[in-house]
């Protein structure tokens, strides 16, 4: 009898599943289904996932004390009813092709993911139990930061009936303070707008993000007056009559659309002034409508520290707003703040709530969200062999060298390195980098490496103790969820335009990183949490003077970001990467043999 | 079969709900709602006046 106490999350069924794995009230590895799959945001029933963190934990599903999947599907269920129930005749055809999967198997989706687990062969799992999807959030959130209490807040499209909640977290207990109800959403309002502006949903919306800095919010007003309402108490309600999901068939419509003088972008068509505009615009009241909550989840707790997640959390323009706010000392979002991270959620929350026992908080019980599968130097070797690629394994002081080399020269890295990243952001362990000082670099990694549109900005990663020398960062930022200013130091020019003419100007010694209201995504480095990384970026400012580097995730637009040796390789010689590094394996692209496939890689990987 | 069935029950159960609801107004989907000075889900109780530190940063 195993004297350890596993606990299993599963998130499935709608997007980003995942499975974690809980020992002991910790986390010990967790991994999206996409990665191995390589389908992006794939929503089916985490297999691999699930295999991964048992073989991680060398357990059977026998030994787990508990299985739970992340959201209430009975609840889930009734909502859908009371959704359509108010949706009127125009809803029949929608009703039609959902509800039968409803009425079929969804609304036993425990059933359906005890019959999954049964398949593996790895053992009998214990029944799984069912949490719900904001508590899973809440969890996901409090437990794994760093405080012994705060305030929790969590905000996403929609879980079973709670849009918007505010928690009090309090050692190993957490309890429901308030919460907003569907259809009053601030994700999805936030995605309608994604929609609209011609990107996917539940993809694009980042995209949104990114766009903003490039319009005037000249639309503000007009969200405010006929879109959303905002109360002084911090909750808001929607205007149902703008927006069509509740018929289910798409976002908006019509009503939608007459408000901003013509009809919704089509994907993938130049992008226009209209689009920045509207951009700034919904960012600007997203930013308003986040600090309000903060204030409320404030006042209901009397909190110094917060914790998010929630989809909606991952906008890190609105968390820039909120940590720069002084509304709280300390502000921890969970690196996997979607829907991937509600299975570390269900895993904690049972672990936790359900015996009564928390470890004392920890500086990072995420472990730099650094938990997914890794590959020793040993099999990274074997593989190189046997495929034949020409290579070179180094032991460290060397290879950081050639590194920093080859960065200073201008050159693009991939860098994989260790456990893989769990959650959206790559942090050092399936990373493209690239020199922030480099003028052509955006442009080289947008449209060389990335494959993806122009306007899209990098993100910096500085070593903890530089950063405020950079960019005006009021506590360490490691999981790269919250934007802010660069530093006045390191600005030049004029006051950059605000339009899409202005995406190559230079407007700071890092103009790579630096987005054109002057903001930056920031990834701190610590050499406790990121070993090898922090000590690449200590030898490239040893190198030139810069503690820097532009980071992005190691894949290139529509596809997962790499999980293996193999996937690394593919999108380095899919690309224009120069140089990729693999453990202590250093490969130089000239000295490939051209990539032979049998497939259209572009186009087998859907655009995201 | 089963999509009959839910068709059956969309006309039957949820569009009379549907009927009853724009009548009244009163559910969360309706514009009294919309109008309605909160939407928390429950009444809120004011804990403290919330004070904001000074140190306050960013543009």
């Amino acid at each position: 009898m195993r004297d350890r106490d596993y606990h299993l999350g599963i998130s499935a069924y709608y997007h980003d599943s995942a499975a974690a794995l809980v020992r002991d009230g910790v986390p010990v590895a967790a991994a999206q289904e996409e990665r191995f799959t390589r389908r992006r945001h794939d929503s089916s029933f985490p297999a691999n996932a699930v295999r991964f963190c048992l073989a991680e934990a060398g357990i059977g599903l026998s030994d787990l004390a508990s299985v739970t999947y992340y959201e209430r599907p009975d609840l889930k269920f009734r909502r859908t009813l009371s959704s359509f129930a108010s949706a009127g005749p125009r809803a029949i055809g929608a009703f039609g092709r959902i509800a039968p999967d409803w009425f079929g198997w969804k609304r036993d989706a425990l059933a359906v993911v005890d019959g999954e687990l049964a398949t593996l062969g790895l053992g009998t799992a214990p029944k799984a139990r069912a949490i719900e999807h904001h508590r899973s959030h809440a969890a996901s959130a409090f437990f794994p930061s760093p405080f012994e209490s705060a305030a929790v807040l969590c905000i996403d499209g929609v879980g079973e009936w709670h849009t918007t909640t505010i928690w009090h977290g309090k050692g190993s207990a957490l309890e429901l303070v308030n919460s907003v109800s569907y259809p009053h959403s601030l994700g999805l309002l936030y995605s309608a707008f994604t929609s609209f502006c011609g990107f996917k949903v539940d993809s694009g919306e980042y995209k949104l993000m990114g766009l903003a800095p490039y319009g005037e919010p000249r639309y503000a007003d007009l969200i405010r007056r006929e879109i959303i309402a905002l109360r002084p108490d911090g909750s808001f309600t929607l205007a149902l009559d703008k927006f069509e999901f509740l018929r289910g068939e798409r976002m908006i419509g019509e009503a939608f659309a007459s408000l901003f003088g013509g009809p919704a972008r089509d994907p993938e068509s130049k992008l226009t002034q209209r689009e920045c505009d509207i951009a700034a615009s919904i960012q600007a009241v997203t930013d308003e409508a986040v600090l309000g909550l903060a204030r409320a989840a404030k006042e209901m707790t009397g909190e110094d520290a917060l914790c998010m997640a929630g989809g909606v959390a991952l906008n890190c323009v609105s968390n820039g707003h909120v940590s720069r706010s002084g509304l709280f000392s300390r502000l921890w979002v969970q690196p996997a703040a979607g829907d991937a991270g509600c299975a570390l959620g269900a895993a904690l929350d049972t672990a936790i709530t359900g015996t009564g026992r928390r470890v004392p908080a920890q500086p990072d019980a995420m472990k730099g969200a650094y938990l997914g599968p890794d590959f020793s130097d040993e099999e990274i070797v074997a593989y190189l062999e046997e495929a034949g690629h020409a290579h070179q394994r180094m032991p460290e002081e060397d290879l950081l060298d050639a590194v920093s080399r080859h960065l200073e020269q201008g050159a693009v890295v991939g860098w994989f390195q260790g456990r893989m990243e769990f959650g959206p952001r790559a942090l050092g362990a399936r990373s493209i980098l690239g020199d922030p000082r480099n003028t052509e670099m955006q442009r080289t990694m947008n449209l060389k490496i990335k494959y993806r549109e122009s306007f899209r900005p990098f993100a910096p990663s500085v070593l903890e103790e530089d950063a405020a020398e950079y960019f005006e960062v009021r506590e360490e930022s490691p999981y790269m969820l919250v934007v802010s200013p660069v530093a006045e130091a390191i600005r030049v020019g004029p006051t950059p335009r605000r339009s899409l003419g202005a995406i190559n100007e230079v407007r700071s010694t890092l103009p790579s990183i630096t987005h054109v209201d002057l903001s930056a995504r920031v990834q701190t480095v610590t050499e406790a949490r990121s070993p090898r990384y922090a000590r690449l970026l200590r030898r490239f400012k040893a190198l030139t003077g810069c503690p820097v580097l532009v980071n992005t995730s190691f894949n290139v637009r529509g596809e997962p970001i790499v999980c293996t040796p193999q996937e690394a390789y593919r999108c380095f010689m899919r690309t224009e990467m120069d140089v990729l590094v693999l453990g202590s394996c250093l490969l130089v692209k000239a000295e490939q043999a051209p990539l032979v496939e049998d497939v259209d890689w572009r186009a087998e990987i859907p655009l995201d | 079969m089963l999509h009959s069935l839910c068709l059956l029950l969309y006309v039957l159960v949820l569009l009379p709900i549907w009927a009853v609801r724009r009548l009244t107004g009163g559910s969360r989907f309706g514009r009294r709602f919309h109008a309605a000075p909160s939407a928390w889900d429950r009444p809120v109780v004011r804990v403290a006046p919330v004070t904001v530190s000074s140190r306050t940063k960013g543009r």
